[in-house]
């Protein structure tokens, strides 16, 4: 599998901010399009940010397209949806991966950011 | 359900069929094989020589499994059937069927066996509303299994079915041609799979699986025979409707069978708190279940806003593309403070504060909706008005039909409506929602500043909703803030929460053992005085055995122990005359006019808060409570039902129990 850093993600540099939502929780998702691992999610108390793809990790995302993956990190897409239509998947603890996309459903750094939307 | 069906479960996966064991859906028949909300086999049908056999007997062994017997007959009487057939049937992910054949005669015969199979992969509320699909559907078939499936875009669902012995299979079923010998018996095995979300491989229920979650709870002894039987039942529906969702621990209680195998806020709350004394794990997989999809955001379309508790969550097609909100769908005002009702009470029995700990961030975020967005114009009670006019629910209180909260004239009340169970609940959960504050997060502040606000509530509310002219609380406030002034069940239900002053609740109490709230079988949801009175309108006369086990609770509490033994001893020789299960709801007939309690037409059953009526009746007559490390046990218990004992009742003590014995005064 390739593995490839966080940067294909962003246009410029790294991210990282305030996601109010996810106060309260702490770990780490991965992040993958089809079987391409784009990096990790790092939560931390209220606080994310793409870091690299590398272990651990507590669950994996993954989600058909990377319009569906930004989606997910801007907090556009619903769990529940994204199964039932099989636009992406949680694997692991799933349990906190749905806290996690809940949580990014309110106000995050990610709305704003200079995400690449473009596959590589 | 139909008596003329037969319905298997477990958890959300279900088969009805009629009582030969085929399924032959129709727009008005609900037969089929469900799983996830969606059906997986609309037609089943077992034909022999193209004769569908006869129905001698059908053996309902447990509730996740049925055995049909059955002969292949000639029409008439005069000639004995020489061929029986046995149909064995279990439910799981789908369902495993084995077809036994016996050649009674003397000669040998030649059989042409058929089971066709056939689906319309409709969606539950499809089935409900008797809609249209509008994807694909195709067949696939290969030597050795028959693939129905049904495809919309990324929504895919497929059924499998194979054989045990060789078949043909085509896309319409199987067939087998069967020679069998004088005296000998033939046997198939059929493996019928539904392709559903990845929930692990937790295998298929078993007797001792559920004799274990049985033997588990309470031992009960009395000297009533019929408890024990309604007891036992209680304990096994609610084995039976026992949901895991795959992504939190342990399991929940869905609402109930047939439209309701689904995650529910308010449904599997209350079913939770009933069944607390006698499975507390229930309460704390609902919790934690709930707690994970609690509102973020605002959203008109599936009622949702930050910290509000869902109503209802499904995974059928129309939710998929959003012809559906239940994604989850929000549309309950209740739920939100039921969640800190359970919590508290969950955590008062058990003594597990870890799990409080864990929801603390959920719980604060519930308390700011309640005073943001429950009470959405700032007058301090909560009301509700849908966001969603297409799909939304109209009355997001527990009596949701479209008609039940009526002025005594019969005339609809305008939204928004706030009903007066609601700002008890609100009352009972800041009060809880306090202690748990000073006790488990350490936040004595915040604790001062809820209880503060509830005893402002209380005053507001018995000054408010008071109607003095009827003597009654209000049954709701409408969107003029006109008290809509209908004499229902809902006043038992500020008894519960304790916001009613002493006075006042005296005067509620008398109106609801008045023979226009209490049928001699249970209080009825609507006074038989009121204009839109309707013994079988399913909120506006029927009678609910939860509604009437959280009366009974209520009263009991307050004071009024003569009262709740009454009913709950009326509540459960309904259930005996029922079989041991009480329905979602029956008939408001007076008890004076029928000797049995009269069936509502399209009642759910089992329905998980019927289920739990009678163990939160038992607790009433037992006195059953918990003051954080002792079992309070004070029993009020009436004459017929004798003696009663529920022994080893789990808690923060370990197990205790429990003895009551009628006394002249109860």
């Amino acid at each position: 599998m390739e593995t490839q850093s966080s940067e294909n993600l962003l246009s410029e540099g790294t991210f990282e901010g305030e996601a109010p939502g996810l106060a309260g929780i702490v770990g780490r998702m991965r992040l993958m399009v089809g079987d391409q691992a784009l990096g990790v999610l790092v939560v931390d108390n209220g606080r994310v940010k793409l870091a690299p793809d590398e272990p651990p990790v507590d669950v994996t995302a993954v989600c058909k397209s990377r319009d569906l993956l930004i989606r997910l990190l801007r907090g556009q897409l619903n769990p529940v949806m994204m199964a039932l239509q099989a636009e992406g998947r949680l694997h692991g603890d799933r349990e906190r991966g749905i806290k996690i996309v809940y949580g990014l459903r309110g106000s995050n750094p990610f709305v704003q950011a200079p995400l690449n939307e473009k596959d590589q | 359900m139909s008596l003329n069906t037969v319905s298997i479960l477990d958890g959300n996966a279900f088969v009805v069929s009629d009582r030969r064991g085929d399924i032959e859906a129709s727009p008005v028949d609900t037969q089929g094989l469900f799983l996830d909300d969606t059906r997986f086999l609309s037609r089943w049908v077992l034909t022999v020589n193209g004769l569908r056999p006869s129905v001698l007997s059908v053996d309902e062994q447990e509730y996740f499994k049925v055995q049909f017997f059955e002969a292949v007959t000639t029409s008439t009487i005069y000639v004995d059937s020489h061929l029986s057939v046995a149909r064995k049937r279990a439910v799981g992910k789908g369902f495993q069927e084995e077809i036994l054949l016996e050649n009674h005669d003397k000669e040998a015969i030649d059989l042409d066996v058929k089971l066709d199979a056939g689906c319309d992969f409709a969606d539950l509320f499809e089935v409900k509303d008797k809609m249209q699909k509008k994807g694909q559907l195709y067949t696939k078939t290969t030597n050795d299994r028959l693939t129905l499936g049904y495809k919309r875009e990324g929504f895919v669902r497929e059924t499998y079915i194979s054989a045990s012995q060789k078949a043909e299979i085509g896309e319409d079923g199987l067939r087998f041609h069967v020679h069998l010998p004088p005296r000998t018996s033939w046997t198939v095995s059929l493996d019928v799979q539904a392709s559903a979300r990845a929930t692990g491989d937790e295998p298929m229920r078993t007797k001792a699986t559920v004799d274990a979650w049985v033997g588990a709870a309470p031992r009960l002894v009395c000297s009533w025979e019929p408890l024990h039987l309604i007891y036992r039942r209680s304990l096994v529906d609610m084995a039976a409707l026992r949901f895991r969702t795959g992504i939190t621990p342990g399991a929940l209680p869905a609402a109930g069978l047939p439209w309701f195998m689904a995650v529910f806020g308010r449904d599997s709350l209350i079913a939770s708190f009933q069944a607390i004394p006698f499975a507390p794990e229930l309460a704390a997989s609902t919790l934690r279940t709930l707690a994970l999809f609690q509102g973020r955001v605002e959203d008109p379309f599936r009622d949702e806003e930050p910290g509000k508790i869902l109503h209802e969550l499904r995974l059928g097609e129309l939710t998929a593309f959003e012809e559906r909100p239940h994604s989850p769908y929000y549309g309950a005002a209740d739920s939100t403070m039921l969640f800190f009702i359970v919590l508290e009470e969950y955590v008062r029995w058990t003594g597990d504060r870890a799990l409080a700990r864990e929801l603390e961030r959920e719980a604060r975020a519930a308390v700011t909706w309640i005073d943001r967005y429950g009470d959405r114009d700032h007058d301090g009670f909560v009301e509700y008005k849908r966001g969603n006019d297409k799909t939304g629910l109209d009355n997001q209180c527990w009596k949701d039909s479209w008609d039940s909260i009526a002025f005594a004239d019969g005339t609809i009340a305008p939204l928004p409506r706030a009903t007066c169970e609601l700002q008890g609940y609100v009352y009972d959960a800041k009060l809880r929602t306090a202690r748990l504050a000073r006790e488990v997060w350490n936040d004595p502040v915040w604790a001062k500043q809820l209880e503060a606000q509830a005893v402002e509530l209380k005053k507001r509310f018995n000054q408010e909703f008071w109607i003095p002219e009827r003597n009654f609380f209000a049954l709701a406030l409408d969107g003029q803030k006109r008290k809509v002034d209908s004499l229902t069940s809902n006043i038992g239900h500020l008894l519960w929460s304790g916001i009613a002053d002493d006075e006042k609740a005296a005067s509620c109490v008398k109106h609801l053992m008045s023979d226009a709230l209490f049928s001699g079988w249970g209080i009825r949801t609507m006074a038989s005085s009121e204009h839109s009175y309707n013994p079988i309108g399913y909120h506006v006369g029927t009678i609910w055995p939860h509604d009437n086990s959280f009366i009974a609770w209520g009263l009991r509490q307050s004071g009024y122990r003569a009262e709740a033994a009454r009913i709950s001893r009326a509540m459960l020789e309904a259930a005996n005359l029922f079989g041991g299960r009480l329905p979602e709801a029956f008939g408001g007939y007076p008890r004076s006019e029928t000797h049995y309690p009269v069936e509502y037409p399209t009642a759910c059953s089992p329905q998980a808060w019927a289920t739990g009526a009678p163990l939160l009746l038992i607790r009433t007559l037992l006195g059953l409570e918990s003051d954080g490390t002792h079992l309070i046990v004070d029993p009020a218990i009436p004459e017929p039902l004798g003696r009663i004992e529920l022994l080893d009742i789990p808690g923060v003590w370990g197990r205790m129990d429990a003895f009551g014995r009628a006394r002249a005064a109860d």
